[in-house]
């Protein structure tokens, strides 16, 4: 688009820019013969209340704007005859989302909870991403300030690929591709009970022994992609089967399963 | 434990002196085939080392037992690598822990897409030490035992027969 004014000047395009963080973010396309340019904007359509100089870049953030709250942008040119008389194509949007938390913050393989996103700016079809491929998001519940969402940490099943241990960016995506992320936002956390590979030799079964280490010496350094690598002796989800994967089970031999650890104590007879 | 090793292994590990001396007999003497026994090491004091050998056994890739003996008579002190899973050139994974006194959970295998090694004569699995703490006789026994093939998931080896035996401490 493309909006003439006095002096041949003429902002030729405005637009959010989706990529950075801010209030609001926007950018224009340079105008011959400017030697810079103002930012209008306000809470009503055409109706501009506030300013700003952006000097002669071609991007500034507007700050300071109240949140969950639809903003009107419009940019003008100016020169050292003057600002020109009329303003850019109007840009119209929320300030950019922020992600302030998530409740609960951590969540184990195969695990299934409800993730409750805190901060600003969720507009009505707001998407979110954990930044790892195997947690997985559905049935998004969005308010200006939370989103709710059912989330599931694989593996769900014995076969799945596990999602990997560690913290990971939690990224909410506005309908108008605006995001705000939090890095470390969830993270994911080793389930141990995985750890009982051979859970389908009966006499182990409950119980860590050489039976299992002898399965994970079997897939010793297969990675994801391999023929002979298998997710359930993955238990980092790191896509190796390797000395990680070996000393989870190293470390706990000769333990049973209690319920929600290994134990010396949990095995019969002691 | 966990740990990565090959070679030979055997030497004991000296510890406080007592009045009492050490020694191993075997259950079997001249196991057959197909058989996982117990054999006497190097002696040493208090100290001795049983070795378990697996006996004329092919396609074995790992080995998983327990060895039970009576804490009140011995204790468990220390293991190392035999040569067997070694053979062709591999490091074996070995994992020994003292689950409890009393109880030692092993496990050795090799890795990865190796075959199974194949014992001729009685080549030795692994050295486990052990220290008399009173005198008489404690059983050394295997309980929960498994030889392996290398399929995915290791399959059990048929026809496996284990042979314990027992530590003897004798008043100086």
């Amino acid at each position: 688009m493309s909006i003439r004014f006095f002096a041949g000047v003429s902002v030729l395009a405005a637009a959010l820019l989706p990529v950075h963080a801010g209030a609001i973010h926007l950018r224009w396309d340079a105008v011959p013969q400017a030697t810079g340019y103002r930012v209008y904007y306000g809470a009503q359509s055409r109706q501009y209340t506030a300013s700003v100089n952006a000097g002669n870049a071609t991007s500034t953030v507007v700050n300071g704007l109240t949140d969950c709250q639809t903003w009107y942008l419009a940019v003008k040119a100016y020169n050292s005859s003057g600002e020109s008389p009329s303003f850019s194509n109007e840009i119209i949007g929320w300030p950019r989302p922020e992600v302030a938390s998530s409740s609960p913050s951590a969540g184990i393989q195969g695990g299934q909870l409800t993730l409750n996103v805190a901060g600003a700016n969720f507009q009505p079809g707001a998407s979110i991403e954990v930044d790892n491929p195997d947690v997985f998001l559905a049935s998004p519940v969005v308010t200006c300030n939370q989103i709710r969402i059912a989330a599931t940490v694989e593996p769900t099943a014995r076969g799945v690929r596990p999602a990997e241990v560690g913290r990971f960016k939690v990224t909410v995506v506005n309908p108008d591709d605006v995001f705000g992320e939090r890095s470390n936002g969830f993270e994911v956390t080793l389930n141990p009970a995985r750890f009982d590979i051979d859970q389908r030799q009966g006499p182990s079964r409950g119980r860590l022994d050489g039976r299992d280490t002898i399965w994970i010496s079997r897939l010793f350094g297969s990675r994801e992609g391999d023929n002979t690598y298998h997710p359930d002796s993955d238990f980092n989800g790191d896509g190796w089967v390797d000395g990680q994967d070996l000393a989870y089970v190293a470390s706990n031999l000769g333990r049973c399963w209690s319920g929600t650890a290994w134990s010396a104590a949990a095995c019969p007879g002691s | 434990m966990v740990a990565c090793g090959g070679g030979g292994g055997g030497d004991v590990v000296r510890g406080p002196s007592s009045n009492l001396e050490a020694s191993f007999t075997a259950a079997m003497t001249n196991p057959g085939a197909n058989t996982v026994n117990m054999g006497a090491g190097t002696a040493a004091d208090d100290h001795v080392t049983v070795r378990v050998r697996v006996t004329d056994t092919s396609g074995v890739y790992g080995a998983a037992f327990d060895l039970i003996y009576n804490p009140i008579m011995v204790e468990y002190i220390d293991w190392s690598p035999g040569s067997f899973l070694e053979q062709g050139g591999q490091t074996p994974n070995y994992t020994v822990q003292e689950q409890q006194p009393g109880r030692v959970v092993v496990g050795v295998s090799r890795t990865g897409n190796a075959g199974g090694a194949t014992a001729t004569g009685s080549p030795v699995l692994v050295d486990v030490v052990f220290r008399v703490i009173q005198a008489g006789n404690s059983n050394v026994t295997i309980q929960n035992g498994v030889l392996t093939n290398n399929q995915i998931p290791p399959g059990a080896l048929s026809g496996i027969v284990w042979f314990g035996g027992y530590v003897t401490g004798a008043e100086l």
